[in-house]
């Protein structure tokens, strides 16, 4: 039988709300479990309460905030599961564990087995970066490591002159069919993400 | 002081109730229905002082769901709890129409069961609930306690009724034309002798002086006519020329008062100057009031300058007409304030809020505002059980305490979980990031 996961989330910019929408799905038909489980946005959620850190805090805000929307989404709004999205900023898989760790302590237990983190290594651009390349490439000859490169350098790749406007189409078409595995096997962040939707989606078994 | 109103059908409020702190905030997105609450409030007022002239479609707009005709149970409804020397009292209007320039009204009185229970169980009367009237009666030789309880209300609204009995007064089922006479205020008061006096003086005091306050420093900046005997500041303050002039003369401690209050705040003005201006016969003002002296008032700071009111900044003719509401001789009992902080410095609206709450509790007087502002938000972060949240379901204005229908039932479940939760550390952030309520839909 078919469950229905409602969830709720919490992240840094729109690129990530955009990305969380179009990939979640996806995952769940490269994990094979589209018979079993669908991802359903809680919209009553996601109508009034704020995605993003209030008063353009970024990601100090961020930080000392994501605990409590955690808990408004997992207490008041009866969700099934959390995302929380930040860009790590840094480029190492030892930053990215360190950073999640942290996270994951100061959420608690309750909460900790609730909660899907994704923190992109440096920012989701880059994710989106791999994903642009790779359908251009087709997968093939890929080595360059994305994460080598600069946020600002790699934001410009990815939208090159688009006005803000039509940033969040872009993003959309570029997020249909992603080759979940090949954007895996370049983005360790990814891969982590994806382990970790596994990891939740086992344990409701 | 009310404890509770509860209104019905007026404008978007189908249903809403409200247990009043003695200084309350409303808090909501806009057109979500904050300024119909203080207008049901104004409504009622005005009814009662009569000078509500109703017509066709203007009733037609106040009802929820703009109704053409309402029945009886689909009536604007307006009720007020209190308490009072011990006893609780409640008070309920309805009103609706007939057909075509027909309106009819019902008024009705109640007392608290247990007050009931209190001061008449009497052993050897072998008292319930339904003898108690007939007993009433006996003392207070009153003829409209003759009626047996009315057990509508128990039907339509347990909630806000059930701990009362409810008295219909007896003549206020009365059909009244569309402009009515001055019989609803006569009739109260003729009441007012009764058992119920205290609470109905009060209730007419209360109402008898009601305004939405939003003070337009467009409008009290430019000269305005001084005229006799005006003590009370209009609802946006365009006659605080007037006003001040005749304080400087029959209120100075009031002047002083609000001398003082402005240096406080804004300490480069030391006093309030005044000036003669002269009306031509084409001017706007002379063709609005006639041949009148015309004024203008400035203020004078501490190096001798005076800036007279076109030359301040809204900001400070905003704060000065806060503080000739607050401070002015015979403050309304119930004070309606549209966002006292527009204008105001964030750093100067906590001084605004202070002399509210100090107006309050010295003046025994009860207020009611409206904010968009997280700084008066944060204000009441020790007391958010006087903050109401106020949003639209579909049509419906729903309103909510902050504090017993969001803060402690979530917290609650958050300990439950084992979580240690504190949605008062920052009121305006949660306010905002929408754990509340009270905001705008997200696009």
């Amino acid at each position: 039988m078919l469950k229905t996961i409602k969830y709720g989330f919490y992240v840094e910019d729109e690129v990530q709300v955009i990305f969380l929408e179009n990939i979640l799905p996806q995952i769940i038909s490269h994990l094979k479990l589209e018979d079993s489980y669908s991802f359903e946005k809680d919209s009553l959620y996601t109508s009034v309460v704020s995605l993003f850190p209030v008063n353009n805090g970024g990601r100090r805000k961020f930080d000392v905030t994501f605990k409590m929307f955690c808990e408004i989404g997992i207490i008041n709004y009866e969700q099934d599961v959390f995302f929380l999205g930040r860009d790590l900023d840094k480029a190492t898989i030892y930053d990215l564990e360190k950073k999640i760790k942290e996270m994951q302590e100061h959420l608690g237990e309750f909460l900790e087995s609730k909660v899907i983190i994704f923190l992109p290594t440096r920012c989701t651009e880059h994710w989106l970066r791999y994903i642009k390349e790779l359908k251009k490439t087709e997968n093939q000859d890929l080595t360059q490591k994305f994460e080598e490169q600069r946020n600002d350098t790699v934001k410009k790749n990815v939208y090159g002159r688009k006005k803000r406007v039509e940033q969040a189409q872009y993003i959309h078409n570029l997020c249909q069919d992603i080759d979940i595995d090949a954007l895996s096997q370049h983005a360790e962040s990814f891969k982590h993400f994806v382990e970790s939707i596994q990891i939740f989606l086992n344990r409701l078994n | 002081m009310l404890d509770k109103i509860y209104i019905r059908n007026f404008k978007s409020l189908e249903n809403v109730s409200l247990e009043l702190q003695d200084v309350n905030l409303l808090i909501g997105a806009n057109n979500s229905g904050k300024t119909n609450l203080l207008k049901a409030l104004v409504f009622f007022s005005r009814w009662l002082k009569t000078d509500f002239r109703l017509n066709e479609n203007g009733f037609k707009r106040l009802v929820f769901g703009q109704k053409e005709i309402v029945s009886e149970n689909e009536a604007i409804a307006l009720t007020f709890r209190k308490k009072m020397d011990d006893k609780e009292f409640i008070y309920c209007a309805e009103i609706y129409k007939i057909h075509n320039d027909l309106y009819s009204y019902n008024q009705f009185v109640g007392i608290a069961k247990n007050e009931v229970k209190r001061h008449f169980t009497i052993t050897n009367l072998n008292y319930i609930d339904e003898n108690f009237p007939e007993f009433i009666l006996q003392i207070e030789e009153n003829s409209f306690y003759k009626n047996k309880p009315y057990d509508k209300f128990q039907e339509i609204e347990e909630k806000n009724y059930n701990d009362f009995i409810m008295y219909r007064l007896e003549d206020s089922e009365v059909k009244i034309e569309a402009n009515p006479s001055s019989y609803q205020k006569n009739f109260l008061e003729r009441h007012s002798n009764r058992y119920f006096s205290g609470f109905i003086t009060e209730l007419l005091e209360t109402f008898s002086t009601l305004k939405i306050y939003q003070p337009a420093p467009s409008k009290f900046s430019k000269p305005y006519p001084t005229l006799a005997k005006d003590y009370t500041v209009q609802e946006d303050a365009a006659n605080l020329v007037s006003f001040l002039d005749n304080m400087r003369d029959e209120y100075p401690e009031v002047i002083k008062a609000i001398v003082d209050d402005l240096h406080y705040s804004v300490e480069e003005f030391v006093d309030l100057r005044f000036q003669k201006v002269d009306i031509t016969q084409d001017s706007e003002a002379f063709k609005l009031y006639g041949d009148k002296t015309f004024k203008k008032f400035g203020l004078f700071d501490k190096y001798g300058r005076t800036y007279w009111a076109e030359e301040l900044s809204e900001g400070t003719l905003y704060f000065l007409a806060l503080l000739a509401i607050i401070h002015q001789p015979n403050p309304p009992k119930l004070l309606l304030l549209e966002e006292p902080e527009k204008g105001i410095h964030p750093r100067r609206i906590k001084d605004v809020l202070e002399y509210i709450f100090l107006l309050s509790s010295k003046k025994n007087i009860q207020v009611i505002m409206t904010t968009h502002s997280p700084e008066v938000l944060n204000f009441f972060r020790e007391m958010p059980e006087n903050v109401f949240i106020v949003d639209k379901k579909e049509d419906a204005t729903e309103i909510k305490n902050l504090y017993k229908d969001i803060i402690e039932p979530t917290e609650k479940k958050a300990e439950a979980n084992g979580l240690d939760m504190d949605l008062t550390d920052d009121l305006a952030d949660n306010w905002k990031s929408g754990f509340f309520g009270g905001v705008p839909f997200n696009h």
